[in-house]
């Protein structure tokens, strides 16, 4: 498969090419890619869930959160290695995102992002309850400096990690699209009744996306943990990822593996220039979104494959040659 | 019997659309829903596909009862069905929104369903647009991708939903052929159509309802005979009986 073969071989380059940073880039390039990488890795995680299984989720800061939690329990209590301790993160994650979703997909719509959001604060004040062990709402820190050799090995592993997970992302969502849960995901977006006709469990795919949405969120939780010094529960269960998520995928292309990395590109260099309005950044950001969101709901992907007949990411299902060519339309 | 209807009825609140239909259907039989607009026909085959659920009565197929299957688990153990409004996954393509049904439908994996699709295709003159996006397909080739998609999930019981509205002559005969085509298959077929002619030309039953009642059962000829029938249908739809 040509197509296939060419992408395989775009991702690889930029891996290697992003992967090379760890030997010459500056730790301030390093930890600008590593917040790139986190948030497009969550981002593309979120593009499925609302993109595709039409899970409008604004609770991502749940995974997030325990994530972190997971990370810093299984690292300095338990002393697990700290690559342990974010699959860890992943696994506690995808467990408990079981519950919240036997419990939100009884929820509609706007329902159910409200849902989300409530089971996200439940999880928050669960961990703010614990004083004594995790630090009540003051957190707790992290003692990093025992998991790495050196400051500088902290900072290129936790970048390494970022690139893993990110372009772990991307391949996943672009295997899963081409698989059969893919198609019958592509299915539920477009219609989810006749997906249901056709004889699609548009229950279980949705419950699939949702845990794997988790598993990929927490460990980038862990990651954002192995990059403070504290762990706070009001910062790391904080909406404000889930709003990022949105922002990006919202201005990039919904429902397209393009339109979230385009987003995060464009999110960055707009968060760049907007440093200095403080919290106004925040307000502009989401009047971009809305207006991006009324004007072109389809993002900036969705403007340029307007105009070019572009696919970076081939997710449509051919017809093989052989096929065609017996059916005389070779 | 392939499917049997007891005491069906549904009502949308107080609303009472579906009043206590009964009618059995034999496997390879064809029989065709008549009634004036609003008579309650869509809803009758949405509570069989289990699209709606059941105010009253039970709906049995192949000897099991339906109540509380989902619609997905109907489509499994054989229940296709078309939708008066055609609801085409807008965003694949001809050849994706088949494979969906044959995939899914009938529990294919891609390369087995590679084949069942292009003959579904061909078989409903959809293969020259099997690379188009659905949402650019015209309404005609819409309420095709609804039948061939239905198809795809190999049923045995098709459920069809006024799939002739709106087209020729010409094409209506067409469609007549198709379907003649899929009863020889040995499915048993299930028709709502306003085009008398069209449905008295193909199936070999008839119920009639209206206001949720059935009027009348029976082959064509004596359905479209029938007082009750003659009353209501003439006097509603006398446009339509050309
Ligand atoms: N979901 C719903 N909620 C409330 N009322 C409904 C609903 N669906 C259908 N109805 C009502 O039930 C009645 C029967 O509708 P239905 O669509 O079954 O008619 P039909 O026989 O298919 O008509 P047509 O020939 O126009 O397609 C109509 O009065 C309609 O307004
Ligand atoms: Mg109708």
């Amino acid at each position: 498969m040509n197509r296939d073969r060419r992408l395989i071989l775009i991702l690889s380059i930029a891996f290697i090419f992003f992967a090379s940073f760890a030997f010459w880039a500056g730790r301030g390039t390093m930890n600008t890619l590593t917040e790139f990488f986190y948030l497009l890795a969550i981002a593309q995680l979120w593009n499925l869930l609302a993109g595709y299984a039409g899970l409008v989720s604004v609770g991502q800061q749940a995974w997030i959160g325990l994530g972190a939690y997971a990370l810093l329990v299984s690292t300095d209590d338990i002393g697990l290695p700290v690559y342990a301790g974010i699959v860890v993160a992943g696994l506690v994650a995808g467990v408990l995102a079981i519950p919240t979703a036997l419990l939100g997909f009884r929820l509609r719509g706007g329902y159910f992002a409200i849902g989300t959001w409530v089971m996200a604060e439940v999880f928050r004040l669960s961990v703010t309850a614990s004083s004594d062990w995790l630090g009540g709402g003051l957190g707790r820190s992290i003692i990093v400096n025992n998991l790495f050799s050196s400051p500088s090995a902290r900072i290129t592993s936790i970048y390494i990690v970022a690139i893993v997970l990110a372009f772990g992302t991307v391949a996943l969502t672009q295997y899963l699209m081409r698989s059969k849960v893919g198609l019958g995901l592509t299915a539920i977006r477009d219609n989810e009744d006749a997906a249901a006709s056709l004889g699609i469990n548009t229950y279980r795919v949705k419950m699939i996306i949702f845990i794997l949405c988790a598993v990929g969120t927490g460990m980038v939780g862990a990651l954002i943990a192995l990059n403070q010094i504290n762990i706070i529960p009001k910062s790391m269960f904080s909406v404000n990822w889930t709003a990022f998520m949105v922002f990006i995928v919202v201005i990039g292309g919904i429902g397209t593996i393009e339109g979230p990395i385009i987003g995060t590109i464009i999110f960055f260099l707009i968060r760049e220039y907007l440093s200095d309005f403080g919290e106004w950044s925040f307000i502009i950001l989401g009047v971009i979104a809305v207006g991006m969101m009324l004007i072109a709901p389809q993002g900036v992907w969705g403007l340029i494959k307007e105009r070019v007949d572009v696919e970076i990411f081939p997710v449509r299902r051919l017809i093989s040659a052989e096929r065609l060519k017996s059916l005389g339309r070779g | 019997m392939l499917l049997q209807l007891d005491n069906v009825s549904k009502s949308f609140g107080a609303l009472q659309v579906i009043n206590q239909v009964s009618f059995d259907l034999e496997e390879g039989v064809a029989l065709g829903i008549m009634g004036p607009n609003g008579a309650g026909k869509t809803t009758l085959l949405n509570l069989i596909a289990g699209d709606l659920p059941l105010s009253g009565g039970s709906i049995r197929f192949d000897g099991a009862d339906l109540n509380g299957v989902s619609a997905e688990q109907r489509c499994l153990s054989g229940i296709g069905r078309t939708s008066q409004i055609p609801r085409p996954f807008t965003g694949m393509t001809t050849y994706e929104n088949v494979l969906v049904g044959a995939m899914y439908g009938s529990n294919l994996s891609e390369k087995e369903a590679e084949e069942t699709c292009v003959n579904v295709l061909e078989q409903t003159g959809l293969l020259p647009r099997w690379n188009v996006e659905a949402g650019q397909l015209r309404l005609l080739e819409r309420k095709r991708l609804e039948l061939a998609r239905a198809l795809a999930t190999k049923p045995r019981l098709l459920l069809l939903d006024e799939i002739a509205g709106g087209l020729t002559d010409h094409e209506v005969q067409e469609l007549l052929e198709l379907i003649r085509d899929i009863r020889a298959q040995g499915i048993t077929i299930i028709w709502i159509e306003h085009i008398v002619h069209a449905l008295v030309s193909v199936v070999d039953r008839i119920v009639a309802i209206d206001f949720g009642n059935k009027l009348a059962e029976g082959t064509p000829e004596e359905v479209i005979n029938s007082d009750a029938f003659k009353q209501v249908y003439f006097g509603v739809e006398s446009v339509k009986l050309d």
